[in-house]
């Protein structure tokens, strides 16, 4: 194995993890997130020459995986439509944290996918607004909109479930 | 409702238990293989397609395979080409009578018999004289005496094979039999070219622009231009050019040959070839039966050369000094402008002295010198060389730039009167 080879291998093993943490976030389904998380990372395998020298792989990555993210949703958008949206309810779990994670996956999925993606990254990855823009190939001022109006979104939702 | 804080929480919380499977940096790293190995494939692809897009443009619109000159069969010892554009018979009449003037020919064919704005009549015609040897003339108006047809030249036929082009330069077309004409622009170039030629250029050193015939005229392959009385065979280049039939396509330069004169009256160009080389002297061998004077120019078609200095005749050799040498001196003048000097060599570079104070001079201006065995200063004056910067006020000496390639000398011409 050459050195690039070894530098490479080094870059998937230390990234694979919270890249596939953030990419259920993103999609909110494991075998969907390894899928996307090993397209970003393959893509990044065979770009890793040029991107060497540079110090934005971890730009790159981010911005692989949010495009791949965004380009699946618009492709299940028109071919795999849900049929209906699950109503809305209180958490069937007696525990509170787990009440909580089941209520947040289910925001998350009602929310559209570039606000769900500046949420995921400005909240989870806690990317500054800058890096969060370059990741979603948008402005600053794109990236605080777009996060602003999902942060709104789930919190309206939470106040529905609170009051449900 | 979740603040910023606690929506990071939960998020965490919630991605917590997602831990990679084992086997992930392999299937990574296949889909890494699978991604570079498409990639080649379009590329590839791409790479196939682009060449053949290109192959086939080429192919029907631009390039292609060069346009090539088709050969005319020579009919006999005749040029074989057919006559440009309509045939005036009257003019063929008038000029065929006008050539068996001095003897009777047969077997005349004809390759121009035409108007001409500025020649008024053009007509060039083939013909075996009464020694039954096959000849070529030119003919062009006296417009002195009501457009009557002129013989100008009559000269042995070309070679029906091997020639592309006839042509005749000269300052002696428009008036009476060997009469140089008094308009300043009153040189003319009657170029006739082979068919298959789709437009002839004109490049004369005398002046600085290059005159193209019309290409898309039906008279195409014949160019009759007029220069200024400077303007020689010796100093005019003829280029033919042939176009693909084809959109967008190029024309393809076929043929480039000096001017050809020899009118009747003007002055006669011994070819000579450099044969030795001091440092600003060349010996040149010259045919012995060619008279050849001290004083005469020697020219090529870029400009002037030197001057003869002395002539063997029993070996056929000469030397010319160079107009860089010391010993080089003669009277010029500036092209256009008009203003007069005189030329010194220096020994390897060449200056202009005595020019008024008040005349203006300014770099790269054409310095002309007058021609010997010319009538007058103006016919056939030859370029000496360019002023290398422009004349400051007052100065009345400016250095030149000799016109001709001095140092790549191998042929060139000497000028001679016609009466010699």
């Amino acid at each position: 194995m050459g050195h690039a080879d070894e530098e490479v291998a080094a870059f998937v093993r230390a990234r694979y993890g919270s890249l596939l943490r953030t990419a259920f976030l993103l999609c909110g389904d494991r075998g969907k997130a390894e899928d996307l998380v090993q397209t970003a990372l393959a893509k990044t395998v065979v770009a890793w020459a040029r991107l060497r020298g540079a110090d934005g792989v971890d730009h790159y990555v981010h911005r692989i995986l949010v495009n791949t993210y965004l380009s699946s949703r618009r492709r299940r958008s028109w071919w795999e439509q849900p049929l209906s949206r699950v109503a809305e309810g209180r958490a069937r779990d007696e525990y509170v944290g787990v009440e909580q994670r089941d209520w947040l996956r289910r925001a998350l999925d009602g929310l559209p996918a570039r606000q769900r993606a500046a949420v995921v990254l400005r909240y989870y990855e806690d990317l500054s607004e800058q890096d969060a823009a370059l990741a979603l190939g948008c402005s600053v001022g794109t990236v605080k909109s777009l996060s602003s109006r999902g942060l709104r979104t789930l919190r309206e939702q939470w106040a529905e479930v609170s009051h449900a | 409702m979740p603040s910023p804080s606690e929506v990071r929480e939960v998020l965490s919380e919630l991605a917590e238990p997602v831990v990679p499977a084992e086997g992930y940096e392999d299937r990574i790293m296949r889909r890494a293989r699978r991604i570079r190995g498409r990639r080649r494939i379009v590329s590839g692809a791409a790479a196939v397609v682009c060449v053949a897009v290109l192959a086939t443009m080429f192919r029907f619109v631009a390039v292609g395979p060069a346009p090539e000159l088709a050969a005319v069969a020579p009919d006999g010892p005749f040029l074989g080409w057919g006559a440009v554009g309509d045939v005036d018979p009257g003019l063929v009449q008038e000029a065929t009578e006008v050539w068996d003037r001095a003897g009777p020919h047969t077997g005349v064919r004809t390759l121009v018999a035409t108007r001409d704005v500025q020649l008024r009549s053009v007509v060039v015609l083939q013909g075996y004289d009464s020694r039954g040897l096959p000849r070529l003339a030119f003919f062009t108006s006296d417009q002195s005496a009501a457009d009557a047809l002129r013989l100008r030249a009559d000269r042995p036929a070309p070679d029906p094979v091997r020639t592309r082009v006839v042509s005749l330069v000269s300052p002696r077309l428009t008036g009476p039999t060997g009469t140089v004409s008094t308009d300043g622009w009153g040189s003319f170039a009657i170029v006739v070219a082979m068919p298959g030629v789709f437009a002839l250029r004109l490049l004369n050193t005398t002046i600085d622009v290059q005159m193209f015939g019309n290409p898309d005229g039906p008279t195409s392959r014949l160019a009759v231009q007029n220069l200024p009385l400077a303007g020689t065979a010796q100093t005019t280049t003829i280029a033919g050019f042939i176009k693909a039939d084809r959109p967008l396509a190029r024309a393809t330069k076929v043929f480039e040959v000096p001017g050809e004169g020899g009118a009747i009256g003007d002055v006669r160009a011994v070819p000579a070839e450099v044969v030795g080389r001091a440092d600003q002297q060349l010996t040149v061998a010259f045919p012995k039966d060619r008279p050849v004077r001290l004083g005469q120019l020697a020219v090529v078609t870029e400009g002037l050369v030197g001057r003869v200095t002395t002539v063997d005749a029993a070996r056929g050799e000469a030397t010319i000094d160079l107009v860089t040498s010391a010993s080089f001196t003669g009277t010029v003048y500036s092209n256009i402008s008009n203003v007069p000097g005189t030329v010194r060599g220096t020994g390897g570079k060449l200056v202009m002295e005595d020019l008024p104070a008040d005349g203006d001079l300014y770099g790269t201006n054409r310095i002309l010198m007058p021609d010997p065995s010319q009538p007058n200063d103006q016919v056939g004056a030859i370029t000496i060389g360019r002023a290398t910067t422009d004349k400051p006020a007052n100065a009345t000496t400016v250095e030149l730039t000799p016109t001709a390639d001095l140092a790549h000398l191998e042929n060139l011409s000497i000028m001679t009167p016609p009466t010699d």
